[in-house]
C-alpha cells in the first residue's frame, strides 16, 4: 500500500480524485484514511473535503472487506419476491451492517440496487458466487456451508 | 470528403476488420455452431457452467464453434443457447443449466429434437430445412408483440466483435453521416424526428444538440449517461453489455452533431461486464478508424472515454453527473445555465441517456418519418421497459411509446394470472402506481404526466395480492431518502419525514396513548402536504418526482392506507409489525388447538395450562385468533 501511495504524482487534479480513489479501492478493497491525507497533500484540497466527497458515493468503503464479501441485491424485483425480513436476517447472521465488516473480520456486507438478474431474485453473491431465489432457510444453509 | 455513393460503406473498414470471420445464422454451416448468450443475468443463472459443460462435451473434438453473443433481452429464459448444425437453421433453447447440456447436444447433433420444455424457437432461412413443429423465434408472442428497433438482432450480435456488429449494418449510419452530412443537418434530422430524452426528462434531443452546436465555444463535450441506478431498471445495462458498438455509434453521431471532440460514457462502476465490453469495443473501434484522429479522412477527431461512476442515484441528473466528473460531490445545480451552454469544466456539454443515444443510428438509417410511425401524441419512437416482479416473463421489452399497460401485461403475463394482479408500479423511484381500472391508459409522456406518473427509465414492476402498497412505497421512499444528496432541504428533510410517517403507519403504536394514535391518523394529511411541498420546491428531478409514488398510492389505493391506519390491518400480511397477538392467561384453558394450527410453530405450552406466543416467530397470520374458542387470544 505504501508503495502505491508513494507512486502517486506530486500534483493531483480535482477531476482525477475519484479515479485515484477507485483505483485504490480496486487494489486494496477499501479506502484507507492515510490515502486521503496523501491525496489532500498532493491536490491542495482539505482532507475533510475529500473525505466528504468519498463518503458521498456508495462505492467507497472505509473498512477492509471480510473474508467473505457478501453482496445482496435490493432491487425492486428482489424486494417483492423476497421473504419479509430477509436482509435483516442476513445482517443478524453476519453481525455486520451495510458497507460494514463484522468484528471478527469474516464477513462484509454490500447492498446493491440491482444485480441485473431480476428473474432470479432474490439474489445474493458471496465472494462472486451467486445464489439465486434464496429463502430464509437457504440463507442459513448457505452460511453454515461456508468454509470458515 | 470521400464519396461513398459508388461503394458500400463496409469497404471503409476493409483494412481494419475481417468481415468474413463473423458467423451468420443465415448461411449454412459445416460444423456445429453453438451460440451462448453471456450477460450478467445469464451469468447469475449459470451460463458459465453451461459453457464449461459444452466444452467438456466436445472434449478434444475441435469440430465445433462456440460463439459468445449478447442477450435476447428476456432474462427469465436464461441461460439461453442457440445451436446451428449442418443444413439446419439456428434453433434456440431456454433455461439450459449445465445438467441439461449433454441431453440437448446428444439429440440435436443427431438431428433429433430434445424435450419441448427447452425449445424456444428457430430462425428459419431459405436453403435451410427447418425443424418440424418448432415455432419461429420472432413469431413467438413475446417477440412478435414488441417493436424491436434498438433490440434488433440482440442475441445474435457478438458484443466482443466489431465484425459481428458491422455485419448487421452497424456503423452504417455513422459512416454516412460523417462523410455526407453536416453537423447542423444531423441536428435537424434528429429534431424533426421528435426523439425525446429517454432518461425521464423527455426533452427534445435535437433541440438540445442544436443549442450546444450554436454556442460559439470550440471545446465541447458529449456525455452518454449510462449510470442507470434505479432499482428495477436494467435496460441500460442490457444495451451496454450486449451491443456496446451500438452505444458507441450513437455517441459518435451525437458528438459529431454537436461538434464535440471528446465524449464520455458515464457508467456505473458495478457494471463490470458492461465496462469490460465497452472498453473492448472502444479499442476495436479505434483500430477500425472509427474514433481518434481524422475519422475516414473527414478531418474530424472524436475521442471516447469511459468514466466509472462511483455510485449515486442523483448522478442521473445531468448537472450532478457533471459535478461528479469534475471530482465534486454529485449534487445538482440550479438550471439555467443549462449544461448545453455551461457544462463540464465550464464548456458546453450535451448529456444524453444511453437509450436516447441508441435511438440515433436508427433515425439516421431509416429517417425521421419511419421513426415517427411508432408512438402516440408527441411521444415518438419506441421505449424499453424493464419488466419485473410477479410476472411470467422478466426482461427488457421494446414497444411503441403509447402502448397501453394492458398490452404490456399481455406480453409478460398469461391471461389466467392477470386477475391476480393488484397494481403495476411504473418508472421506479420517480414513478407511481397504476390500479387495474387504469390499465387502459397509454404509456406516452403526456398521458403519463396527466395520470401523475413518470415513465422514468422504464421500469415496470408488477405486484400481486401478496405485495403491500405501503411496503412498496416505503421501499422507494427509503431508497430516495438514502440517495438524496442532501443539498436542498425539501428533499433531504421531506424524504426523511415521509419515511417516518410511513414507518409509523405500518407499525403498531409504540405507546398506547392518545397522542400516538392522533399522529397515526394525521399521517395521511401530512403525507399529502409534504409531498406537494417537495414537488414544488425541490431543486432537481429526484426530489420533485419522489412523492409520485405516495400521491399515486393515495389516489388509487387510499383504502389500503386507511386499513393500515384505522384497522391496523395489512391485507397482504407484509406489514407484520402492525399487530401483536398475545394470550390472555385467564381465558386460556390449554386445549392446544392454536399451537397445532400455528403455521410458524410460534405457540408453545403444556396441556391444560396457559399457552404462550413467541413474538419473534409469529407471522401475524391470525389463525390462532380464529381457531380459539375461548377468546383467549387478543391483539395488542
Amino acid at each position: 500500500m505504501e508503495k502505491y501511495i508513494s507512486k502517486l504524482p506530486d500534483k493531483v487534479y480535482k477531476h482525477e480524485l475519484l479515479s485515484y480513489l477507485q483505483e485504490f479501492q480496486d487494489m486494496f478493497g477499501y479506502i484507507d484514511l492515510s490515502f486521503i491525507e496523501v491525496l489532500s497533500k498532493n491536490s491542495g484540497i482539505p482532507s475533510g473535503k475529500i473525505f466528504g466527497i468519498t463518503s458521498f458515493y456508495n462505492q467507497f468503503r472505509f473498512k477492509p472487506k471480510g473474508k467473505f464479501h457478501i453482496q445482496v441485491c435490493e432491487g425492486s424485483s428482489c424486494h417483492v419476491n423476497a421473504e419479509i425480513g430477509l436482509i435483516e436476517d442476513i445482517k443478524k447472521l453476519i453481525k455486520a451492517d451495510e458497507k460494514d465488516t463484522s468484528n471478527d473480520g469474516l464477513y462484509s456486507l454490500e447492498i446493491i440496487p440491482c444485480m441485473g438478474a431480476c428473474s432470479q431474485g432474490p439474489v445474493i453473491s458471496i465472494n462472486g458466487k451467486f445464489h439465486t431465489k434464496v429463502s430464509k432457510e437457504d440463507i442459513k444453509k448457505i452460511f453454515s456451508d461456508l468454509n470458515l | 470528403m470521400k464519396n461513398l455513393k459508388d461503394k458500400t460503406y463496409k469497404t471503409l473498414f476493409i483494412d481494419a476488420v475481417e468481415l468474413e470471420k463473423a458467423p451468420q445464422y443465415s448461411k449454412p454451416v459445416e460444423m456445429p455452431h453453438i451460440y451462448v448468450e453471456r450477460n450478467t443475468g445469464s451469468i447469475v443463472s449459470g451460463i458459465d457452467a453451461t459453457i464449461q459443460y459444452i466444452k467438456k462435451y466436445f472434449d478434444k473434438d475441435e469440430n465445433y464453434k462456440l460463439i459468445e453473443t449478447g442477450s435476447l433481452g428476456i432474462s427469465s429464459f436464461d441461460p439461453v443457447i442457440g445451436i446451428q448444425i449442418h443444413g439446419r437453421p439456428l434453433i434456440f433453447f431456454k433455461n439450459v443449466t449445465f445438467s441439461y447440456v449433454s441431453t440437448i447436444l446428444d439429440s440435436i447433433l443427431n438431428h433429433i429434437l430434445p424435450e419441448s420444455d427447452f425449445i424456444l424457437g428457430q430462425i428459419s432461412h431459405t436453403g435451410l430445412s427447418s425443424w418440424a413443429d418448432v415455432p419461429e423465434l420472432y413469431q413467438l408472442d413475446i417477440f412478435a408483440k414488441q417493436n424491436r428497433r434498438i433490440l434488433k438482432n440482440f442475441g445474435l450480435i457478438q458484443p466482443d466483435f466489431i465484425e459481428s456488429y458491422i455485419d448487421y449494418d452497424g456503423y452504417k449510419a455513422f459512416a454516412e453521416t460523417i462523410t455526407r452530412k453536416t453537423a447542423a443537418e444531423v441536428c435537424n434530422i434528429i429534431e424533426k424526428s421528435g426523439l425525446r430524452g429517454r432518461g425521464g426528462g423527455a426533452f427534445n434531443t435535437g433541440k438540445k444538440w442544436q443549442k450546444a452546436l450554436n454556442t460559439g465555444k470550440s471545446q465541447k463535450y458529449f456525455i452518454c449517461n449510462a449510470d442507470e441506478s434505479d432499482p428495477g431498471s436494467f435496460s441500460g445495462r442490457l444495451l451496454a453489455e450486449n451491443n456496446p458498438h451500438l452505444v458507441i455509434e450513437g455517441i459518435l453521431i451525437g458528438a459529431y452533431a454537436v461538434n464535440a471532440r471528446k465524449a464520455f460514457i458515464y457508467i456505473r462502476n458495478t457494471y463490470t461486464l458492461a465496462i469490460e465490453r465497452l472498453e473492448n469495443a472502444l479499442f476495436q473501434a479505434q483500430k477500425a478508424g472509427l474514433t481518434g484522429e481524422d475519422i475516414f479522412g473527414s478531418g474530424i477527431n472524436i475521442e471516447i472515454e469511459i468514466f466509472k461512476g462511483p455510485g449515486a442515484y442523483v448522478c442521473g441528473e445531468e448537472t450532478a453527473l457533471i459535478a461528479s466528473m469534475e471530482g465534486e460531490r454529485g449534487t445538482p445545480k440550479p438550471k439555467p445555465p443549462y449544461p448545453s451552454e455551461d457544462g463540464l469544466f465550464g464548456q458546453p456539454t450535451v448529456v444524453n441517456n444511453i437509450e436516447t443515444v441508441c435511438n440515433v443510428p436508427y433515425i439516421l438509417n431509416y429517417g425521421g418519418d419511419e421513426f415517427q410511425k411508432a408512438g402516440l401524441n408527441n411521444s415518438f419512437g419506441t421505449k424499453l421497459f424493464s419488466i419485473s416482479g410477479k410476472t411470467d416473463i422478466t426482461g427488457v421489452i421494446e414497444i411503441d411509446l403509447g402502448t397501453s399497460v394492458a398490452e404490456i401485461m399481455d406480453i409478460c403475463i398469461t391471461k389466467q394470472r392477470q386477475p391476480e394482479i393488484k397494481a403495476v408500479h411504473i418508472g421506479g423511484p420517480s414513478g407511481g402506481f397504476i390500479d387495474p381500472d387504469k390499465f387502459s391508459i397509454n404509456l406516452d409522456y403526456e398521458t403519463a404526466i396527466d395520470n401523475k406518473l413518470g415513465l422514468g427509465s422504464g421500469s415496470f414492476l408488477v405486484l400481486d395480492k401478496t405485495n403491500c402498497i405501503i411496503d412498496i412505497t416505503k421501499y422507494f421512499i427509503k431508497f430516495i431518502n438514502n440517495e438524496s444528496c442532501g443539498k436542498c432541504i425539501p428533499c433531504r428533510e421531506g424524504s426523511q419525514r415521509l419515511l417516518e410517517i410511513l414507518n409509523r403507519i405500518s407499525e403498531k403504536p409504540s405507546e398506547y396513548n392518545k397522542h400516538e394514535s392522533l399522529l397515526r391518523f394525521k399521517g395521511v394529511t401530512q403525507l399529502e402536504q409534504i409531498s406537494s411541498l417537495m414537488q414544488k420546491t425541490s431543486l432537481c428531478g429526484l426530489g420533485q418526482n419522489a412523492p409520485n409514488t405516495i400521491l399515486s398510492g393515495l389516489l388509487r389505493f387510499r383504502q389500503e392506507y386507511e386499513e393500515h391506519i384505522y384497522e391496523r390491518q395489512c391485507e397482504a400480511n407484509v406489514c407484520r409489525n402492525l399487530k401483536e397477538y398475545y394470550v390472555v392467561v385467564d381465558n386460556c384453558v390449554g386445549c392446544g388447538i392454536c399451537a397445532k394450527k400455528c403455521p410458524a410453530d410460534a405457540i408453545i405450552g403444556t396441556e391444560h395450562q396457559a399457552h404462550f406466543i413467541i413474538q419473534d416467530r409469529c407471522i401475524k397470520c391470525g389463525v390462532c385468533e380464529a381457531s380459539c374458542k375461548f377468546n383467549a387470544i387478543m391483539i395488542k
